[in-house]
């Protein structure tokens, strides 16, 4: 009998339908906290695989890289938000469909 | 050990479809912080104990405590999963593509049917701590370096600057 939580691929296809889920949600949703969001799942998905193979591996270098992801998404949140209260205080909206200044 | 692991990947799963489908702005909210927590139990089925517990202080604390915050500050109004039906066949399509012709096929050079429970176990946060430490304690150096200067840029932006033609700083239709 295969068990299912004991065997690496299982945390691969895991990891990837999340960051699936994750990217068709940063595409799709127009709220821009809700994009900030997706954009957590991802990282959260890329963190799992991190300490997946740490843990195939026996060995602590993608532990320390899920922390470092952690401390840099931390930062992005921080930044991320900050810059979305900066343009609902100009637009009055976090809908990214106005947020269409930059474009060509 | 099999069961665990497949009541937190269902949970996983449901509570990120959650928060990528909620029309209301809180229901993502709770569904994220389901979500992260969940992926702490499984960070600690992978026995790594020390990085279950800086997700629940790092990410289901600090970082949703950020996001309700904002949530308090704007104002966003009740929107459908996607307006645009278009955009979102479009992106599936699209997403289903990179998938299937990329990530599978490189994925599936990782995959194997080793058990995860024959190696040894390393995660302890004393060994973390002298790897972080000796060997990258040049990274971690950075990574304090690039947190100082996220928050002097947080500070810089949140500061309201005061213009003549700027309407105030956007609580007058509260």
């Amino acid at each position: 009998m295969v068990m299912v939580g004991m065997i690496v691929s299982s945390y691969i296809y895991l990891a990837l339908i999340v960051f699936v889920i994750g990217l068709v949600g940063f595409v799709v949703r127009r709220n821009a906290i809700v994009v900030l969001m997706c954009l957590e799942l991802m990282l959260n998905a890329v963190n799992l695989l991190w300490i997946t193979f740490a843990r195939q591996h026996g060995n602590l270098d993608g532990q320390i890289a899920a922390l470092f992801v952690m401390a840099v998404a931390a930062a992005e949140v921080a930044i991320g938000l900050i810059i979305i209260v900066a343009i609902y205080r100009k637009k009055q909206t976090v809908d990214t469909e106005q947020f269409s200044e930059l474009k060509l | 050990m099999s069961f665990v692991f497949i009541f937190l990947a269902v949970v996983l799963v449901v509570s990120a479809l959650a928060v990528v489908a909620s029309s209301r702005l809180m229901h993502s909210t709770m569904a994220l912080i389901c979500h992260l927590i969940v992926m702490a139990g499984l960070f600690a089925l992978l026995d790594a104990e020390f990085i279950a517990v800086v997700q629940l202080l790092l990410y289901a604390s600090a970082i949703i405590i950020l996001i309700l915050f904002a949530m308090l500050l704007l104002r966003s109004k009740i929107e459908a999963f996607c307006e645009n039906e278009h955009l979102f066949v479009a992106s599936v399509v699209v997403v289903g593509i990179l998938v299937l012709f990329f990530i599978l096929p490189v994925s599936a050079s990782f995959v194997s049917e080793v058990s995860l429970f024959e190696q040894h176990h390393v995660g302890t946060v004393l060994s973390i701590g002298n790897s972080l430490f000796s060997r990258y304690v040049i990274p971690f150096q950075m990574i304090g370096v690039l947190i100082i200067v996220a928050l002097v840029a947080v500070v810089m932006l949140g500061q309201v600057v005061k213009s003549p033609d700027s309407d105030g700083d956007g609580r007058d239709d509260c």
